[in-house]
């Protein structure tokens, strides 16, 4: 059999989409490791959270004849929703379940990641019953809450949240050009442009801001950090922020292009993103966009040549072929390098 | 006899040269300090003897055969033992359980010894122990063997860390600031306890300090680092008149040290 | 509020002296023994979830060596666990129709899993911290993702049914009750040897490698063997568990060892106090026990689980029995605890 290269190249245009989600979520990762020393576990929940987010938005401009009438103001918007959704869930989460514990023995704030992961996942889940339950208290034989009030909380977490895989009205069309023989749609296209754009602000950002700066100056030593008049609560707010603020847009666009979410969405992807960021040298921004796009690519290449099952066995072994030949990573930070 | 030779020794990280070209000679039971400013290299050159890091060029050697290039746990089975300047203690075992582990490299039972508890084991284990509280006597921890390390009181994790130093056996220990953060009290005891333990134990030590006090009163040859270069060495009073590292090192603040150093030795 | 929690906790322990515990401990002992013989409503399936705590307890007490003795995160123990299961899935059912003996297989899981944990530590030892919790995790999935695939070995997800049952001096074992008390026999054992190692020099060694590894191999430790025999002897204690799960449930399948066994392991330890043994006795019943008692209540059952385990971090980090080191210098041998 000849080796179909039409194939191979539509196959490498899908690594690099799959790469650009990655590369997306593997940042926030990597961002709040970098400050924290932590494996934020609960980030693709947030994620997750993005994509709920941003599909009850997206929901609400196709009801209102927004999308109809100006669909590229409605999906800016609803990025925009799906990205704060996620953003304030990030700063809730550290807020709530990581800053009490960050004098904590180093697994702590670990498992308090788990659980926070398990707990949006179930909540997602969840709250539609949780919604009944709620507003159906009585007092002596009557509601507490009017029924209009009650239909509408119900129906609003019905919309929102609920055990059922949710669909996203299709906003991407299959369209596209073709390059030679191999045809990309555009959506692989500006999802492409869209992330890279938005990593290549986030590094300027770090590298030249002073927030960047002050981050620099937490990762490398908090308590040093303070003394210098850095506010690091503040600090690690904005790392979540912004870390979460990118998770959310890739659950967005991952919504927009699958279409289907679910509330576990966030787990293979979480996973593969938190290899990629160790593919790239965790702690390193530019390593987690490298680390993310070689994870997508080598995927893809490796479902040319292997069963499309063994899709994450080809990620897994990757990275451990990376560790060990170069234990921290492929662009290992400095920070990692062992002081005495 | 030398105990330890260092030839042309090179450590470089990246373009920062941290020692250079560094040749020393330490003899058996010697008491020898290596002294400098911060950044001299010293606690690099460390931890090239004990194989923490590899120099680039040179070699060392320790009994006459070469060590560099051998993983730490091997180097510290030949007998060389060190402390560090930070401490840095098992912080979450008791006082003497750091000594155990200490003892390692002398102990001989194994996993399924130890399942078993059979009477070679708990041989061992009991001369270990035995070998533990005295060393924690020497060291003047009677009584706080049983408290977590990272619970003990300064001064006395430092002398933990000699203690767990010493378990090893070491024929050459290494010091690294022994007195660093301790009254001029506790500093005047530990320098006369180093001597001591020269004499006890009869082995060589080589100590990085800051203090000139110190150094001055136990050394009986220093060598003096500046940006990882040897710029002097010689005995205490060759070193107190050297120009050069008056003038390199020592500046004009540590040369009031010198003073103080000299009515030190005058009292 | 957490003060409080925290405040009264140590009341608790002030006021039950050590000669309390002894007691509790006793109580709890006998409870477990006679309780598979006394008749209640639902016995079966009390018999079983304590089965599966006894289980879980196993799994706590093998991860323990490596995460809270040596200080590995392994986030892949789960691979262990299956391996040792389908080691007597394929030995002991109509699969290949071999059918050997539990007893002699159960020894053979568990070496199985404890040559798979050393190969598996060589290429990973270099690494520290996260990147090992990644790389097992990985490790993991890729077990689990071949237990799916493999179908002409593993049969894929349809999984290996009919499963021998273990034949104890002629009485077949096809009970919970038969299974509990295997459970609870293997269970002493394994916290007997858990506790002879931990106080050993070999035990030492690992504490030292987690509390600083740069120091402990500058001690004269050979640090990658120290990490190899703690994955060696934490994955022996997962090929145990997996082998009993596998004879006890009859049937198994990869979507049994999924990441959530994992980490479900890992909390238990670290819910209970890191490296203490009566902690992952305490972390069990904790998060295997209650969560199942829960699951006859409601939905939300998984929701609290998350819920407390981040109010349990922050409560009490440290777990509810936090390891202690047992008196050396003062009163050597005479405090023979669980500990």
């Amino acid at each position: 059999m000849e080796f179909d290269w039409v194939r191979f190249a539509e196959q490498l245009v899908n690594g690099l989409t799959v790469g650009s989600f990655y590369a997306l979520i593997a940042l926030g990762y990597t961002m709040v490791y970098g400050v924290l020393t932590m494996i934020n576990f609960a980030h693709g929940e947030i994620f997750m959270m993005g994509a709920y987010v941003g599909l009850y938005s997206l929901n609400r401009m196709v009801d209102s004849g927004l999308y109809e009438s100006n669909p590229l103001l409605a999906i800016v918007i609803t990025f925009i929703a799906g990205t704060a959704g996620a953003a304030i869930t990030g700063v809730t989460v550290e807020k709530l379940a990581y800053r009490p514990l960050r004098r904590a023995a180093r697994l702590a704030p670990l498992i308090s990641a788990i659980g926070m992961s398990i707990f949006l996942q179930e909540l997602i889940r969840l709250l539609p019953s949780m919604g009944e339950s709620i507003t159906g208290i009585k007092i002596g034989g009557t509601f507490l809450l009017p029924e209009g009030v009650r239909n509408a909380v119900v129906g609003f977490l019905e919309e929102f949240g609920g055990a059922r895989v949710k669909t996203y009205p299709g906003v991407f069309s299959t369209e596209g050009f073709h390059l030679g023989e191999v045809y990309i749609t555009y959506s692989r296209v500006i999802i492409l442009g869209i992330s890279i754009i938005v990593m290549i602000a986030l590094s300027l950002l770090v590298k030249y801001s002073r927030m960047g700066k002050a981050m620099r100056a937490v990762a490398e030593d908090k308590d040093i950090a303070a003394l210098m008049g850095i506010n690091v609560n503040q600090v690690i707010s904005k790392t979540f922020l912004i870390g979460s603020s990118l998770a959310g847009m890739a659950g967005v666009m991952m919504g927009m292009f699958y279409l289907q979410i679910r509330n576990t969405m966030g787990f293979i992807p979480g996973i593969k993103a938190f290899t990629a960021a160790v593919l790239g040298g965790i702690g390193n921004i530019p390593g987690a966009m490298l680390g993310g796009y070689t994870l997508g690519l080598a995927e893809a290449i490796g479902v040319q040549f292997l069963p499309a099952v063994y899709k994450d066995v080809v990620a897994f072994g990757l990275l451990v072929l990376i560790l060990i030949f170069k234990p921290t990573g492929i662009l290992s930070e400095a920070l990692t390098e062992k002081k005495m | 006899m030398n105990i330890l030779e260092s030839t042309a020794v090179t450590k470089q990280f990246g373009g920062l040269v941290a020692v250079n070209n560094l040749s020393l000679s330490i003899p058996e039971q010697s008491i020898s300090c290596i002294i400098g400013p911060n950044g001299a290299g010293k606690t690099t050159f460390f931890n090239c003897i004990v194989g923490f890091y590899q120099p680039e060029h040179g070699e060392i050697t320790f009994n006459g055969s070469k060590i560099n290039g051998l993983p730490p746990y091997k180097i510290t089975g030949l007998g060389i033992s060190r402390t560090y300047q930070n401490i840095r203690l098992f912080s979450n075992m008791s006082a003497i359980e750091n000594v155990l582990v200490g003892q390692h490299p002398h102990m001989h039972t194994n996993m399924f010894d130890a399942i078993l508890r059979n009477k070679k084991y708990q041989d061992e284990e009991a001369a270990v122990l035995e070998e533990a509280r005295r060393l924690l006597e020497f060291v003047g921890l009677t009584g706080m063997g049983d408290q977590l390390a990272r619970n003990l009181p300064y001064g006395a994790q430092r002398r933990l860390e000699i203690a767990r130093a010493l378990a090893s056996k070491p024929k050459l220990l290494l010091l690294d600031e022994p007195t660093a953060g301790m009254n001029p009290q506790e500093t005047a005891e530990l320098t006369k306890f180093i001597a001591q333990m020269r004499d006890e134990f009869q082995i060589t030590i080589l100590l990085i300090e800051h203090d000139m006090r110190v150094v001055m009163e136990i050394s009986e040859q220093i060598t003096v680092l500046d940006y990882g270069s040897k710029i002097a060495e010689g005995e205490p009073n060759e070193i107190q008149s050297n120009p050069k590292v008056i003038e390199a090192y020592l500046g004009r603040g540590a040369a009031s040290g010198l003073d103080q150093a000299d009515n030190g030795q005058g009292e | 509020m957490i003060d409080k929690i925290n405040s009264q906790f140590k009341k608790l322990q002030e006021r039950l002296g050590p000669k309390a515990v002894w007691v509790i401990i006793g109580v709890v002992v006998i409870g477990v023994i006679i309780l598979p013989m006394i008749s209640f409503p639902q016995r079966a399936y009390w018999v079983r979830v304590i089965g599966f705590t006894g289980l879980y307890i196993i799994l706590g007490l093998g991860l323990n060596v490596v995460v809270g003795f040596a200080g590995l995160l392994d986030l892949g123990y789960v691979a262990f666990y299956a391996i040792g299961a389908y080691t007597y899935g394929l030995l002991a059912s109509g699969q290949f129709g071999i059918h050997i003996s539990f007893w002699i297989v159960l020894p053979l899981a568990a070496i199985l899993a404890a040559l798979s944990g050393v190969l598996l530590g060589i290429p990973v030892l270099r690494m520290r911290g996260d990147y090992l919790a990644i790389v097992t995790l990985g490790f993991g999935e890729i077990i689990r993702i071949l237990l799916n695939n493999l179908r002409g070995l593993t049969n894929g997800s349809q999984g290996i049914v009919g499963v021998d049952d273990p034949v104890f001096f002629g009485i077949e074992m096809t009970s919970g009750t038969h299974f509990y008390y295997m459970i609870f026999i293997v269970l002493p054992l394994v916290v007997f040897l858990v506790t002879r190692l931990n106080h050993s020099r070999l035990g030492r060694t690992w504490i030292a490698l987690r509390e600083d590894e740069d120091v402990a191999e500058m001690m004269g430790i050979n640090t990658t063997a120290a990490k190899l025999y703690a994955f060696g002897t934490g994955a022996f204690i997962g090929g145990l568990g997996g082998a009993i799960f596998a004879a006890w449930q009859g049937s198994i399948f990869p979507g049994n060892f999924n990441l959530m066994v994992s980490i479900n392991v890992i909390c238990l330890i670290i819910i209970g106090g890191i490296g203490s043994i009566p902690g992952v006795i305490i972390g069990s019943v904790a998060l295997i026990t209650l969560p199942d008692i829960l699951r006859q209540f409601s939905d939300y059952r998984m929701l609290l689980f998350g819920f407390l385990l981040i109010v349990m971090m922050i409560a009490r980090p440290e777990g509810f029995i936090p390891s202690r080191r047992r008196k050396l210098e003062m009163h050597e041998e005479t405090n023979p605890s669980l500990d």
